[in-house]
């Protein structure tokens, strides 16, 4: 594709989520995983699209990277560091601290949507899910109500301003498709690989825009659509038994049942 | 004490470089050959040292001052948020009579003191330092009044280099600026990578001081600069009058 210098602008959503490497432990009522006192950071996926789009603007086919969170107040923490990285401004929809449980896809595509409405984006990069949910569904559910074209689960992008090239990561391998512009995108885990957030950006980072919205102001409703039943633990594997040879093994599956006698 | 700790610091904790737009001078910054590069702001006891980087808008605007000695030339300087201090360094090199460096950290003055004596330009009796905000006076602060006191209209210079990083700063200087010209006429020179404060339409409309900035530089930053503040690919040197 030939490379022309774009005015894209790019809304790269990011969460903030219970860190990658912390043991997670359900709570003793089950309604849900203990986050008091975790370690959170930025959602990894969501790093990855947020490198993309830096990438973008660093080869002068992006002209703005704006990072957007959605939640509690320590949201501004995920911002500050998306900040750092290379994003221009943020913007935090900030919601209390009980209904962060309780936010939903939906209710996220319903706020995106909104922010788009009033302001001009030409992608919205999210990462392909997050961590703690694993629900992958903001994307599709943004793409729909827009009515944008989406490329999920993007392992490679490359644009010429009028269109996007994504190469993505399917089941059966590779599928490559061209989406028009405006479109919706997710990021894959091998899209790129996130920088660091130096010294100097995470100094500058305080200095540079962010702004606050509600839900209500916004005029997004955020009633849940889910009621959570019962989180639990993963049952405890059964201790396994070692078999000297190939024949016993067959006899001990007879035994129990996993093959015909 | 706290400055012979604080120059300690520095001498122990930053690289002398001169890998910038203005490889002439050395000096002393926290690169990416740094420890304290990957580090964040609490491993450093100096806080925010802005001062231990050479900014994209520092870099324009000391290169511009290295090449236009005739603008420079005996003039009486006011470098206002000096950082390492790069700028006062041109205006020494290319002849300026007077230069007050204001930072409002001790430590850019103690920086700035120490790439003057790194660059061979300390016995120079015509530099003179204050940590003052000069924002905060209701009236010109006297220090600007005795910096231009005697020197002819067109040489009197003020510097801002890469000061545009946050618009409710911006506006601030931007009043403070205007009253500083009307008084004493000086030549406002700028020096930016273009950051948001300075180019984007909403935020210039929002303004209490509208300005009007004329380019008269830019320079295309070296790739390793722009690895270091993501996105730069120039930085630009503005003249603002209102």
């Amino acid at each position: 594709l030939a490379v022309i210098q774009g005015r894209m602008r790019v809304l790269v959503g990011v969460k903030r989520v219970v860190d990658y490497a912390v043991k997670v432990r359900v709570k003793p009522d089950k309604t849900g995983v203990i986050t008091e006192g975790v370690q959170h950071s930025i959602n990894p996926f969501d790093e990855i699209a947020l490198e993309e789009a830096v990438k973008l603007k660093e080869k002068k086919q992006a002209t703005e990277v704006v990072a957007f969170s959605m939640g509690g107040a320590k949201c501004q923490e995920v911002l500050r560091t998306a900040l750092a990285k290379g994003a221009d401004k943020a913007i935090h929809v900030e919601i209390s601290d009980e209904d962060v449980s309780k936010l939903e896809p939906l209710h996220v595509a319903r706020t995106l949507r909104k922010i788009i409405e009033n302001d001009k984006f030409d992608i919205v990069f999210l990462g392909k899910q997050a961590i703690d949910d694993d629900a992958s569904q903001t994307g599709s559910l943004l793409a729909g109500m827009l009515n944008w074209p989406q490329a999920l689960y993007a392992s490679k992008v490359e644009t010429d301003g009028q269109s996007l090239k994504v190469t993505r990561e399917i089941d059966g391998g590779l599928d490559t498709i061209k989406v028009s512009l405006p479109a919706v995108l997710s990021a894959d885990l091998r899209l790129n690989e996130p920088r660091y957030a130096t010294l100097p950006n995470i100094m500058k980072a305080k200095k540079k825009p962010l702004e606050k919205k509600s839900a209500k102001d916004l005029g997004v409703d955020l009633a849940p659509q889910t009621t959570v039943l019962e989180v639990s633990e993963p049952p405890v594997r059964q201790a396994g038994g070692f078999v000297d040879d190939v024949s016993t093994l067959i006899t001990r599956l007879k035994e129990k049942g996993f093959v015909k006698a | 004490f706290m400055s012979r700790f604080a120059a300690k610091w520095i001498l122990r904790n930053t690289i002398i470089s001169k890998e910038s737009l203005t490889p002439e001078f050395s000096l002393r910054l926290i690169t990416e050959a740094s420890p304290l590069w990957m580090s964040t702001p609490d491993a450093c006891p100096l806080i925010d040292p802005y001062w231990a980087f050479y900014w994209p808008g520092g870099q324009s605007l000391t290169r511009f001052l290295l090449d236009n000695v005739d603008a420079v030339r005996g003039s009486a300087v006011l470098d206002f948020g000096a950082g390492c201090g790069s700028a006062s360094l041109a205006c020494l090199a290319s002849g300026s009579s007077r230069i007050l460096v204001n930072d409002i950290d001790q430590n850019a003055l103690l920086a700035t003191r120490l790439n003057l004596k790194l660059n061979k330009m300390s016995e120079r009796k015509s530099i003179q330092y204050t940590s003052t905000n000069l924002l905060d006076s209701m009236n010109v602060h006297d220090m600007i009044r005795n910096l231009y006191k005697g020197i002819p209209q067109k040489s009197r210079i003020l510097l801002l280099g890469d000061m545009f990083y946050d618009s409710d700063f911006a506006d601030t200087v931007f009043t403070w600026l205007r009253r500083v010209k009307e008084e004493f006429g000086v030549r406002i020179l700028v020096g930016d990578p273009d950051r948001h404060p300075l180019t984007e339409k909403m935020i210039l409309q929002g303004y209490a001081t509208p300005f009007n900035k004329t380019r008269v530089a830019s320079y295309a930053l070296p790739g390793y600069v722009t690895r270091e503040h993501y996105g730069f690919t120039s930085a630009h040197v503005y003249e603002i009058d209102f």
